[in-house]
């Protein structure tokens, strides 16, 4: 287990850097350097796609489409989903009960159904992509730290604290909050991989970010119709999906177990 | 002078769905300043529903004065009015906090300053402990950070919630001994809730006796002991663990209902001395120092 989370690790350090330098350090991931079609090479280390576009520049500026869109969900989901699952144990009953009525009612939504009705009324691209993922990421994050909250409110440093006549947002960030960071982490890992995946599946549904910036998905969806004369195309965007999907999965498993308090 | 703790005529209940529970019923209590009055009965008889209620954390029906103040929700700044030392000093230390930062946690509430080398000094704490972690210290020394913590702003009341049942009995000792040192510093009450009759003998003036969320006798706590005037009060102490007893102590008692009868005295059915009109309306407080809610008050 403990192995494989530091593979996880390192494999997402060398995404990170290629995320960053991979679309630009060698060729431009935008326009084509090489007839079409090529397989790889020294100049092209991934070859080159339907247009002669550098694949290897692409597929890095896909992982950094996925990269922003998944931490900026991600981000998003913890904040709100947070604050909706402190209010769901803390707040007044006006407050409470309606948000948390709504946080069952969205679970009632597969996901990327809502995700496609949410783009398709308003509009495809980076932000839209982001806004939708990101509703339908909350209510997984607030229903975990409802629970979360609601047993660490009963802990008797909690009462201990409120006992003192401490306004509730002290107790919460003083006290109870520092209890969630370890497993809201842990959590947001694994969740990270589902929404890298949700963003891979809009755009290959095309409805993702807009051609033609390059995104995983939509390779693998220009790739299809070259699945016999140059395959490897296809290949590279879906390792690195599957490859990025499994890492986060061992990360975030390792810090759960991490956390888990029955391996302390 | 008027009492730093009046509560009058409190009762709590606890609601299940359809069903309730009443945890308290009509308990009154008045404690003076620099008194330490021990709450004492079974658990579940509602000592800590009460305490639980004067800090505000708890809804209830009735009046509770603290310090001044009548007391609805918690207050902010209450921690100048009331300190706490709970039962288990492990749980109740928030366990990523610093210890000097857990001891200067009222003031740092109420905006106050403490002399933070000064008062460890008092609880016995050596000044290095201040940068540790709870589970680095033993449990009585946590449990001096407790008392440090409760006592760090000389509030006029420190409820003390069974403060020596979570550890060893060689240092229990120690723990009741700083409890009424601190108190002599700084002349503070104590409600002092317990089951544990010894402790309770060498640390109360006055002691309350709770049965199933009444207080059924009150009174100075040496009168007391050689004269219970309830019967429920002479079983407590009858049942007091010592080495001559331990054979022949009564059993079974914690299989017994804790529903109370739906008329007359409570303690009626685990009563030796029930009598048929005890069944028929419940006896309220009667009295003068020594009071007992019993229709046939043990006589010496």
């Amino acid at each position: 287990m403990k192995g494989l989370f530091w593979v996880g690790v390192g494999y997402l350090i060398l995404l990170l850097f290629f995320a960053v330098f991979g679309p630009t350090i060698r060729h431009d991931y935008l326009n084509p350097v090489a007839s079409p079609l090529q397989p790889p090479s020294g100049a092209n280390w991934f070859g080159t796609d339907e247009q002669g576009r550098d694949v290897f520049a692409r597929v890095a500026y896909g992982a950094r489409m996925s990269l922003i869109v998944g931490f900026s969900v991600q981000l998003i989901a913890l904040v709100f989903g947070t604050l909706v699952g402190i209010i769901g144990v803390f707040g007044k009953r006006w407050a409470r009960d309606p948000l948390m009525r709504l946080t069952d009612g969205m679970f009632a939504f597969p996901d990327i159904l809502l995700a496609i009705l949410i783009i398709g009324v308003w509009s495809t691209g980076l932000v839209p992509v982001i806004v939708a993922l990101s509703i339908t990421a909350w209510p997984g994050v607030a229903r975990l730290v409802k629970t979360q909250v609601a047993t660490l409110k009963d802990r008797e440093f909690v009462v201990s604290a409120r006992a003192l006549g401490a306004p509730t947002t002290y107790v919460v960030f003083k006290h109870v909050l520092p209890h969630l960071t370890s497993i809201l982490l842990a959590v947001a890992m694994v969740d990270l991989a589902g929404t890298i995946l949700a963003e891979s599946a809009l755009s290959f549904l095309g409805i993702g970010v807009t051609p033609p910036t390059p995104s995983w998905g939509s390779m693998i969806n220009d790739a299809r119709a070259y699945i016999n004369t140059q395959p490897l195309l296809l290949v590279w965007p879906c390792a690195i999906l599957s490859l990025t999907i499994f890492a986060l999965n061992f990360v975030g498993d390792g810090l759960r177990a991490a956390t888990d308090p029955r391996n302390r | 002078m008027s009492p730093v703790l009046e509560a009058k005529n409190v009762s709590v209940d606890y609601h299940q769905g359809k069903r309730s529970f009443r945890a308290l019923n009509g308990v009154s209590l008045a404690i003076e300043k620099g008194e330490t009055v021990a709450l004492v009965g079974e658990s579940g008889c509602g000592k800590t529903t009460l305490a639980r209620a004067i800090l505000g954390l708890q809804s209830f029906e009735g009046e509770i004065m603290l310090d001044g103040f009548r007391v609805d929700g918690p207050r902010p700044g209450q921690a100048k009015s009331v300190g706490v030392v709970w039962q288990d000093p492990f749980a109740s230390l928030d366990p990523r906090w610093r210890i000097g930062d857990l001891i200067q946690e009222p003031a740092t509430v109420t905006r106050e300053q403490i002399d933070l080398a000064d008062l460890m000094k008092k609880c016995g704490l050596s000044e290095q402990f201040a940068g540790r972690y709870p589970h680095q210290m033993s449990g009585g020394q946590r449990q001096r950070v407790a008392i440090a913590r409760a006592l760090s702003l000389e509030p006029p009341l420190v409820i003390c919630d069974e403060p020596t049942s979570a550890l060893d009995l060689s240092v229990q000792a120690q723990i009741l001994n700083l409890l009424k040192d601190m108190q002599g510093d700084v002349g503070c009450s104590y409600l002092y809730i317990s089951h544990d009759l010894g402790t309770v003998r060498y640390i109360s003036d006055r002691i309350a006796v709770m049965y199933l969320g009444r207080i059924v006798e009150e009174g100075p706590t040496e009168d007391v002991f050689s004269r219970p005037m309830h019967p429920y009060t002479e079983l407590l102490i009858k049942s007091a663990l010592t080495a001559e007893n331990i054979g022949s102590l009564p059993e079974s008692e914690e299989s017994e209902s804790r529903i109370p009868p739906m008329e007359g005295c409570a303690f009626r059915p685990r009563c030796p001395y029930a009598q048929t009109d005890c069944g028929q309306s419940f006896p309220t407080l009667f009295g003068d120092a020594q009071r007992a809610a019993c229709f046939h008050p043990l006589v010496h």
